[in-house]
């Protein structure tokens, strides 16, 4: 069973379909010993960093991190990816998972001398594939994925594609059992559903 | 511990006045309780960023709407000059006058910014609900 982590924020619906449409069972939650017993656990994105302090406020943020710890397989989704690292200048108060290190950035108002907009919004292609990463099994460099964000997580070892926007960023993040993606895979057509399908079918 | 009493009854109000506004029809007065870099997330939809963008899609769409809305907030948190609000909502919507009521839920998430001693929007999130899980 997949516990889908729901933080109020209301996105669920189109992950779960999904999920569904790949034929996983889900169970929406805000129960931290739900998500102590899932066999994974995806974390959507909810908008805001500032909102994940409801995490910790519910106790899952100690119930994700026990249950990676034991192996249980995580996904995040957009901020649930920036969540995995130590923080965000979005809300620089709020704590993430701290899993991988580092801290998510804005995008910079300017790149090689050109004014950068912020959000990044729209199709972006994922570059630099990691050969052994298992979320993104037959997913080939130059897949088209759809963002949505200011914020950005630095790259780091653990990073398993990067897209270009301002520079170079994680779009894929993974280690082990711990996964993120930056892009919304529920609206990001063939790419995105390859990336729940290899979730799901892990 | 910070008490942050104050700036959540300012922010309880803001969100009855955008309310009130929307309901109103005075499109123009709710966006000015929004930052001009307003995001606005609805659904699976292109996110809209500014709120000249914003207003436009509200102008093309709901031009000659009719609006019922009432909301619920079911968590606000101030941390510094930020704030987040988690809200469930009803509408009821008339694309015209004389046509069918429709009604929807939604859960929103608003995120507002202290800015010169102002809160104003800065982000929202907007997901329709299947009416019979509200």
């Amino acid at each position: 069973m997949i516990a889908v982590i729901d933080y109020k924020a209301g996105n669920l619906t189109s992950v779960v379909k999904a999920l569904h449409y790949l034929g996983a069972e889900t169970l929406v939650t805000q129960d931290p010993n739900v998500v102590r017993k899932a066999s994974k656990i995806v974390l959507p994105g909810v908008g805001h960093f500032q909102a994940t302090q409801l995490l910790a406020d519910l106790g899952i943020t100690s119930a994700v991190r026990e249950a990676v710890a034991g192996g249980t397989l995580f996904l995040g989704v957009c901020v649930g990816l920036q969540w995995l690292f130590e923080g965000s200048t979005e809300a620089p108060e709020t704590a993430g998972l701290g899993h991988f290190a580092g801290r998510c950035e804005r995008f910079p108002a300017t790149h090689n001398g050109a004014e950068l907009k912020s959000p990044h919004v729209g199709w972006n292609s994922l570059e630099g594939i990691r050969e052994d990463s298992r979320l993104l099994r037959g997913v080939a460099n130059g897949g088209y994925v759809y963002y949505t964000h200011s914020w950005r997580a630095p790259l780091v070892s653990a990073t398993a594609s990067v897209t270009e926007y301002g520079g170079a960023f994680t779009g894929v993040v993974e280690r082990d059992n711990v996964m993120g993606v930056q892009f919304h895979p529920e609206k990001s057509s063939t790419v995105g559903l390859q990336v729940l399908k290899n979730f799901v079918e892990l | 511990m910070e008490d942050h009493a104050s700036a959540k009854a300012e922010i309880e109000a803001l969100m009855t006045r955008r309310c009130e506004l929307l309901v109103k029809g005075d499109l123009v007065a709710s966006m000015q309780m929004c930052a001009e870099e307003y995001e606005l997330v609805l659904g699976d939809a292109p996110t809209l960023i500014g709120r000249e963008a914003v207003m436009e899609m509200y102008r093309s769409i709901y031009a000659e709407a009719v609006f019922g809305l009432s909301f619920k907030i079911e968590d606000l948190r101030v941390c510094g000059t930020l704030a987040v609000v988690f809200m469930r909502e009803w509408m009821t919507l008339q694309p015209h006058r004389g046509t069918e009521i429709e009604h929807f839920a939604l859960r929103r998430l608003n995120v507002l910014e202290c800015r010169n001693g102002t809160w104003l929007f800065v982000r929202a999130m907007a997901h329709l609900q299947p009416l019979v899980e509200l």
